[in-house]
């Protein structure tokens, strides 16, 4: 099996230089003393702390009462007062020095930029990030976490001694957008800043784990550099401690040089990173992949809406999956338009191109991969449509035509965006009418592969399972092995498959090219059989008593059921589709779109209903 | 706002929901009843049903102006056509009414449309792209002002269909009450102001989850259906099939069914023209007064009725209103089954 994050990163190397930046006696502690408690040990003067030792002093506020009975004593020697009593003059005051632990204030600006999207990479980070966390529990360190993402660094909160907060948000942290690198020091020394007033005496550290990758100035436009550098400067002029994890692949120029002007620690924590992609074995791979194919025969479907853990159903994953639709053979435009059909589908690019050809010639053509375009949560229309009309650039809808348009957590996006793609379904173009009086028209024909985690919270709107047909569950093999005998059966092709893979890469990636290959001539098939294909009675009856018995609202879970049946049949090549296919259709479409979401054993209970229904039929036949 | 580029699904083809159609039919045939309310979960074809009546409004006659004016209506002229009809200018034209789409998110100034001093809005275009301006042209007023389009300017004696009306902004319900009241927009700018026709059937969907509509709505609104699904298999079944037919050949299936449109078609021209000479039965009259009486139903409401029942002896032809019209008309205004049984 692959190696857990935990061997990946050197997480005592990290705790090493942590405390080396708080304390210089940090080769005691393994002697004992600071194993536990705070880091760091201040001598003061104040009331607080224990007595150690004592001093000479004037102005004293905290006596040391031995000390100066016994200076007294010490002066007076054999000259004592008649009375036997003892003069203490101000030489003789002695005062206590006690030594306490300081608190130390760490603040944690991490990178969760888009750049920093690869599974190694985040699953490393993460693990650095819950390492510090915990250990500047275990040291009562307070600690402020800043994420850096987007256009400006967001403060997940500021200093507290709980973890949990901080925890919260690793979790359901996703990485995308900008780099906003800067912006999160300024934050930081801010945080630090504002702590300073109250607490002179604690330790300021600044824990930065980035891949110094900056690519967001604070002032829009601004000189991104120099504004880096003048941070890393504020650092090192406010006196804050600052660590520097790099957590790219490989050791980078740019974080070096952030330690060495901050006056920091440098560490790059991705030594034992592998360079080869690891393989994950998922569940559902297979049903992904077919769904895929049907969307792609039949685009009436919409797509494929996957639900499980964010670990798995990355957009990474996706990509890998995506791979399995054949090649298109596309003109040679930011659309992909498909050179077999008339040219009135096409884009405004080759629309012009073929306006300038002599007669007789055709534009040229290229078979590229299905295209695979993700869409931010945050996505404006501008982005959408390419709208930004002086410019003639494709919006992200234009790019992924006839390839996969990628929302992750697609519950969560924006209502009238998300209107607007479901409405772009089984198109073949949109028009976008902006409100400065333009319209915009660009072809649409893709497969929406959209994401989202089941849990109490989250809630898959009816508009969404309306349009898109299919639904997947996804989750990590190991996770599954002991469920059922089926998932069992699966689990064993992972297994053979990942042998496969160890033994000769190569070779496996081969294999699956060839794959590939041999799907394009069933798809186009499939497509022209689609047409000809009808459910018979039966079929049909069956479809709607399923509804019926599920309490499924309106008449477009049918609707959809009898489509993906037909697509089925289709890719298997039946002309009458057999009652396997609706069963599996049903599967694949009635999760979630019964009126009361069903647990997994009334999920299993009610596909048993279904079976029991089929024979039915066929002791009827 | 986006625009689909869909062909539509006939109207004669959906399968069940008579209430709803029979419902959308009266409303062309007779646009002073009102407007409709329809709520139900999705997926049972309120949009398919609102979109293909669109279709399904026969010519009239107009007076060849962008408000679609009735030349037999001088006093409720627009400002074009009122000066035209001054000078004795007046065209005649036939047109198509429009079905317009809005969504909820829509705006005051979109949906009015509004006078501005110049002709064109300012915009750079840097036409090797896709972009287009878009056709709709400004109206002259006078020499300094000019009208610019809204939904209304194009709605008269045409259908406004909103989904999930329920999240339409209170200002913008307000509006659309008012219009729908007075049948007329009136516009002010700042040297200028300007009245036009906007006699319209408002037809608006909720999903029967969600929460309910703005109260003035639905004081405004004549029609309130509550709709289900199909309750037979065999109509479960007919819907699967023809929207397989549908979306495997829709040119085809439209073909199919362009008999029904046209004859349906024509069955409310036909409605529309005998509908003036229908007249209702005194005792009719007095069973009606009757019931209004005994269920308590406000006048406005029982007026609508006697309206209703006429349309629909015109819309089967009979230049007398029967108790079975009335019965219908009841069911359809207010929706209390032990009414219509008392009628009966």
């Amino acid at each position: 099996m692959a190696k857990s994050t935990t061997e990946l990163i050197d997480t005592d190397a990290i705790i090493e230089l942590l405390q080396t930046l708080t304390s210089k006696r940090f080769s005691k502690l393994t002697q004992g003393r600071f194993k536990s408690g705070r880091r760091v040990e201040l001598i003061t003067r104040g009331a607080v702390g224990h007595y150690i030792k004592y001093r000479e002093s004037k102005d004293v506020k905290d006596f040391a009462f031995a000390p100066t009975i016994r200076a007294a004593a010490k002066r007076a020697g054999v000259k004592r007062r008649p009375d036997g009593l003892l003069d203490i003059k101000p030489q003789d005051f002695r005062e206590k020095i006690r030594k306490r632990r300081a608190s130390t204030l760490t603040t944690f600006i991490f990178d969760t930029s888009g750049s920093l999207n690869k599974d190694t990479i985040r699953t490393g980070i993460l693990e650095i990030i819950k390492i510090l966390l915990l250990n500047s529990y275990q040291k009562r360190d307070r600690i402020a976490l800043i994420s850096c993402q987007g256009r400006e660094a967001l403060v997940v909160h500021p200093f507290t001694s709980s973890l949990e907060r901080a925890m919260k948000y690793l979790r359901q942290v996703h990485f995308r957008g900008m780099t906003p690198l800067a912006s999160g020091i300024q934050e930081g020394l801010t945080l630090l800043k504002n702590k300073m007033t109250a607490e002179p005496e604690a330790k300021q550290v600044m824990v930065i784990v980035t891949d110094g990758h900056a690519n967001e100035p604070i002032v829009p436009g601004g000189d991104l550099k120099r504004e880096i550098l003048r941070a890393c400067y504020m650092i090192r002029e406010t006196g804050v401690k600052s660590l520097i994890i790099d957590v790219g692949e490989k050791p980078g120029e740019e974080a070096k040089l952030l330690a060495e002007q901050a006056g920091g620690l440098y560490y790059h924590a991705m030594k034992n990173l592998p360079r080869r992609r690891r393989f994950i074995p998922i569940l559902g791979e297979e049903q992904m992949k077919k769904a895929l194919v049907y969307c792609r025969i039949n685009p009436k479907i919409g797509g494929v809406l996957v639900r499980g853990p964010k670990d798995v159903i990355t957009q990474e994953n996706m990509k890998r999956f995506a791979r399995v639709l054949p090649g298109i053979e596309s003109n040679e435009c930011h659309y992909h338009c498909d050179p077999n059909k008339p040219s009135e589908s096409w884009c405004w690019e080759c629309k012009t191109k073929k306006a300038t050809l002599k007669k007789g010639m055709s534009l040229r053509k290229r078979t590229v991969d299905a295209p695979v375009v993700s869409i931010p949560l945050d996505v404006n229309m501008e982005e959408l449509f390419g709208a930004s009309v002086a410019k003639a650039k494709p919006g992200l809808v234009g790019r992924a035509n006839r390839g996969i348009l990628f929302v992750e957590d697609i519950n969560l996006l924006d209502p009238e965006i998300r209107n607007l793609l479901l409405d772009m379904v089984g198109q073949e173009t949109y028009t976008f009418k902006s409100k400065d009086g333009f319209n915009i028209t660009t072809p649409c024909n893709f497969m929406i592969v959209g994401t989202w985690e089941p849990d109490e919270w989250s809630h898959i709107d009816r508009v969404i399972l309306e349009k898109i047909g299919l639904q997947i569950e996804m989750r990590k093999a190991s996770a599954a092995i002991h469920a059922d005998d089926k998932q069992i059966v699966e689990s064993m092709e992972i297994v053979s498959q990942r042998r496969a893979y160890e033994s000769n890469p190569e070779r496996y990636h081969e294999k699956l090219e060839i794959r590939r290959e041999e799907l394009l001539p069933r798809i186009e098939m499939a497509q022209n059989l689609l047409a000809k294909i009808r459910l018979p009675y039966n079929s049909l009856d069956l479809i709607s008593r399923t509804c019926e018995n599920f309490r499924v609202e309106g008449h477009e879970t049918e609707i959809m059921i009898e489509r993906i049946a037909r697509t089925i049949a289709a890719f298997e090549g039946r002309e009458t589709p057999i009652n396997h296919d609706v069963i599996e259709a049903a599967q694949l479409t009635l999760p979630h779109r019964t009126k009361k979401a069903p647990s997994l054993e009334e999920k299993t209970s009610k596909i048993d209903e279904i079976k029991a229904l089929v024979k039915k039929y066929a002791r009827e036949e | 706002m986006p625009e689909k580029n869909e062909l539509i699904y006939p109207f004669t083809a959906i399968v069940g929901q008579d209430l709803m159609k029979r419902a959308f039919l009266l409303n062309v045939i007779n646009p002073n009843i009102g407007s409709i309310l329809l709520k139900g979960p999705d997926g049972i074809g309120k949009a398919i049903a609102a979109r293909g009546m669109g279709e399904i409004f026969p010519k009239i006659a107009t007076t060849a102006c962008p408000f679609r004016c009735d030349p037999n209506e001088p006093e409720r002229f627009c400002y074009w056509c009122m000066l035209k009809y001054q000078m004795g200018t007046l065209e005649a034209a036939v047109d198509f009414p429009q079905l317009v789409e809005v969504k909820p998110s829509l705006g005051n100034e979109e949906l009015l449309g509004a006078i501005s001093e110049t002709k064109t809005e300012r915009i750079e275009i840097d036409y090797r792209n896709s972009a287009e301006v878009d056709q709709n042209e400004f109206l002259q007023i006078d020499d300094e002002n000019f009208l610019k389009p809204g939904v209304v300017t194009r709605l008269n004696r045409g259908m406004l269909f909103v989904q999930d009306i329920n999240q339409l902004s209170d200002e913008v319900v307000d509006l659309i009450v008012s219009i729908l009241e007075g049948k007329i927009n009136i516009l002010t700018g700042e040297t200028a102001a300007i009245a036009h026709p906007a006699h319209f059937i408002l037809i608006g969907t909720i999903n029967s989850e969600e929460w309910a509509a703005n109260p003035k709505l639905e004081r405004g609104i004549t029609i309130h259906l509550e709709l289900t699904e199909a309750q037979t298999f065999e109509e479960r079944i007919e819907i699967m099939e023809r929207r397989r037919a549908f979306e495997t050949a829709p040119i085809l299936f439209r073909r199919q069914y362009e008999q029904h449109q046209v004859a349906l078609r024509n069955r409310i021209t036909k409605a529309r023209e005998l509908l003036s000479n229908v007249s209702t039965p005194d005792y009719l009259l007095r069973t009606l007064a009757r019931v209004a009486v005994d269920f308590d139903v406000s006048e406005s409401k029982t007026q609508k009725i006697e309206e209703v029942a006429q349309t629909l002896a015109a819309y089967h032809g009979r230049s007398n209103v029967v108790s079975d019209d009335l019965a219908h008309a009841v069911e359809l205004i207010i929706p209390d089954e032990n009414i219509v049984t008392e009628l009966i």
